[in-house]
């Protein structure tokens, strides 16, 4: 029998991550969790917005999203709603994504912020056309919405009254999982009108989103997992993202350990009477 | 009369000097100026080989454009990646490699049947019935349809090129677990890594819109590439002398483009 | 008919764009409310594009179950669960069984397609960081300094790991971003460039002429 680090089956690499992931929720470890600025810069952005000042949140992310994103969007949420913010929630792309908006709201319990809905928060739905119906919503809000998510007209939505344009916003939340954002609300939002934008994004997508964050056109932004973890312990109010962070502490582990296997290329061969081994080393 | 709307006057200049390159080089080439593009890309040179191996297995290749619409940024890298699957429709044709075709809208189903037959009708079979699939268009179960074409058709070829999602993940892993010789192209800025790291070869950011010239032939299309080369030196001037103004202290550049 | 099927929504595409452009610079009175009401109407067209794909998928499906071709019992799943939610967001007051079965049923079949994700980027990973050459190595180095900065555990183990995930991510990746970015962002703008001049043939559905050798 042969067994080479450099050709390991993929099943015993998926099976190594399930245990490194399934073990420390189990069996937390409890390690620290620094606080990057950026966690800090999102916390500010949010907090710099004025009593009653409107914020819009997109929660862009699908169902594939939902792990990473979101405990984020719950942490937005409560953060808004405990600032006393009006919070107004819609998706451009498609529909799922205001099924997660209602969700997200629905789960974290509005009343126990002493927010009353169509007063403090309000879920459009979805309007679909991406950017195009952004830049609209942007220009003129009541020509693009007519009724909210479950059917109300904004006429009976007293959130909705002083809510005309993109001047009368003063923070754009934008959680992504991919697609154009933030870039599409950058162009339609801060570049149209100066409105701060922050929100996150997963993992993958972070990446790309630093040259954003780095120019300042995004007030900070989180990055997954991790970023809400310290946004859950900038605002007080530890969540499952705070769970998540063991797991992915000893995942990335597991990883690394892979990557290293397969650089060095360390070969065992075993014969077949078993009572002998010859190690060789590969190049 | 109206005006230039505040902070957007810089914006406005530059939009029009970057159009009127592009709309100078397109020009000349409608004059008849031949512009040649002297950097290949090597991705497109494996497509022949990639295909002739499928060929010599017996197996069908499969080609998707990607999770995305035809409409938006990510539309642009969809139309490339249909232009692409124009020219790898042909050569499956000619080589007489079996081919399946994946996409995401319904709406590009006939977009895509029409470019199948069209291709295999300009290598002389004009009866073929289009293998164009479509499964969704929400990722995971597109991911899972194009992962089980795969499967199922035994395709030793995975082309996935154009305006990649997070299917890509999907896709491209699956096909490199299965031993599939992988192609790739995407100008999505949050999948390139991905493509990079599970295809063979790859096609990634404007190299995208370059394969689209090149393979069209089209001197419109190559001339709005050199276009594009010319903008990117002016661009590349403005970062330099923006950089030695605000070095002596003076802040004209970041003036101009916040005008 | 080419007049309908290439001139007109030529004309329309060209119309529209210079209306949102202009509206974006300038301050035309009334301009504004013509580039809204366009924007308005990307609303019921990107919704019929949904509708064609679900007319696409069912006939499809219907076909392969009349036919018994292979994995028609798929198919038979497929156009019962077409037919559930289409009832169930049709009947009136089905609202909340369409949205709690999409959200229990479809929510969590893509959760779970999601979760392949994590090891598909472990096995993506374990390929992909071999060092063979400097790139490689640099490459390689990279990801593994950003790998172990972006957990707690990195933290734990020294402060000069997330520093170093840090000026990886916003000094080598933010350049090399910007540039990329610059470049598709002129790749698309040349694109758009070539469909508002009537050039881009795959847009307007000439690509047929091309592949017959038509006239350019």
């Amino acid at each position: 029998m042969s067994i080479s680090t450099r050709n390991i089956d993929a099943r015993w690499i998926y099976l190594a991550v399930m245990i490194s992931i399934i073990l420390p929720i189990l069996f937390p470890i409890g390690l620290p969790i620094s606080i990057s600025e950026g966690a800090r810069d999102v916390y500010n952005a949010v907090e710099a917005v004025p009593e009653g000042g409107y914020v819009i949140f997109f929660p862009s992310f699908n169902y594939g999203g939902k792990g990473e994103m979101f405990s984020m969007a719950q942490a937005f949420i409560k953060h808004c709603l405990s600032q006393n913010l009006k919070l107004v929630i819609i998706s451009f792309a498609e529909p799922m994504m205001s099924l997660i908006g209602e969700e997200a709201f629905l789960s974290v319990g509005i009343e126990n912020y002493g927010a009353v809905y169509g007063e403090d928060i309000v879920h459009l739905g979805l309007l679909a056309g991406g950017e195009v119906t952004e830049a609209g919503f942007a220009a003129d809000v009541h020509a693009l919405v007519q009724v909210d998510y479950y059917g109300t007209p904004i006429s009976e939505l007293p959130i909705m009254d002083n809510l005309r344009s993109a001047n009368d916003i003063d923070l754009v939340i934008i959680l992504t999982n991919g697609g154009d954002s933030p870039a599409q609300e950058l162009r339609q939002f801060k570049t149209g009108f100066g409105v701060a934008v922050t929100g996150g994004a997963v993992g993958g997508v972070y990446g790309s989103i630093v040259p954003y964050i780095d120019s300042g056109q995004l007030s900070g932004y989180l990055p997954s997992l991790r970023g809400t973890a310290e946004y859950e312990l900038l605002l007080g109010k530890p969540g499952t993202a705070i769970l998540g962070m063991d797991a992915q502490s000893l995942m990335h582990i597991v990883v690394l350990i892979f990557i290293i296997l397969g650089n060095l290329g360390v070969g065992t061969t075993i014969s077949k009477t078993g009572q002998q081994y010859h190690r060789e080393v590969t190049e | 009369m109206g005006i230039i709307i505040p902070g957007r006057l810089g914006i406005l200049i530059l939009f029009l000097l970057f159009n009127g390159v592009i709309l100078y080089t397109m020009w000349q080439a409608r004059q008849g100026k031949k512009f040649k593009l002297r950097r290949t890309l090597e991705a497109l040179e494996f497509i022949p080989e990639a295909i002739g191996r499928a060929v010599e297995m017996n197996k069908p290749i499969h080609y998707t454009p990607g999770g995305s619409g035809l409409s938006g940024a990510r539309g642009t890298h969809m139309q490339m990646g249909f232009v692409i699957f124009a020219h790898v429709a042909r050569l499956c044709a000619r080589l007489g490699a079996g081919l399946i075709m994946s996409v995401w809208q319904g709406a590009q189903i006939p977009l895509a049947e029409e470019l199948y037959r069209g291709a295999y009708a300009a290598e002389g079979i004009p009866d073929i019935t289009p293998d164009v699939r479509f499964y969704s268009e929400d990722d995971p179960p597109y991911a899972a349809g194009c992962m089980g074409a795969i499967i199922e058709e035994g395709a030793v070829v995975n082309m996935p090129i154009g305006g990649a999602g997070s299917d890509m993940i999907f896709i491209a892993e699956g096909a490199a677990q299965l031993g599939c010789m992988q192609i790739g192209g995407s100008a999505n800025v949050w999948m390139m890594p991905f493509v990079v790291a599970a295809c063979d070869h790859y096609i990634i950011g404007e190299e995208l819109f370059a394969a689209g010239a090149i393979l069209s032939e089209d001197q419109l299309q190559i001339s709005g590439i050199v276009g594009i080369d010319y903008n990117k030196i002016i661009i590349i001037a403005i970062i330099l002398l923006g950089l030695l103004m605000n070095f002596i202290g003076n802040t004209m550049m970041l003036d101009f483009l916040n005008m | 008919m080419s007049f309908f099927k290439q001139q007109v929504p030529f004309y329309i595409l060209v119309f529209t764009a210079i209306v949102m452009i202009v509206a974006f610079f300038i301050d035309i009175p009334g301009l504004g409310g013509v580039a809204t009401e366009l924007s308005r109407i990307g609303v019921p067209v990107t919704a019929f594009a949904l509708l064609l794909g679900g007319i696409s998928l069912f006939r499809r499906h219907v076909v392969v179950v009349s036919k018994q071709e292979r994995n028609w019992e798929f198919s038979v799943v497929l156009l019962l669960s077409f037919a559930w939610y289409f009832g169930v967001n049709v009947i009136p007051g089905m609202e909340v069984i369409a949205r709690e079965s999409f959200s229990r049923v479809v929510g969590k079949l893509n959760e779970g397609m999601f979760a392949i994700v994590v090891p598909f980027m472990a096995s993506m990973a374990y390929r992909a960081f071999k060092i063979k050459d400097a790139n490689s190595a640099f490459f390689t180095i990279s990801a593994v300094i950003v790998l172990i900065g972006n957990a707690p555990i990195g933290d734990s183990l020294s402060p000069l790991l997330p520093m170093a995930r840090d000026w990886l991510l916003n000094i080598p990746n933010t350049g090399a971003m910007r540039a990329v970015n610059i470049g598709i962002a002129f790749g698309i703008f040349a694109y758009g460039l070539r469909v508002m001049l009537g050039y881009e043939r795959l847009a307007l559905g000439e690509i047929m002429e091309k592949l017959k050798g038509g006239s350019q």
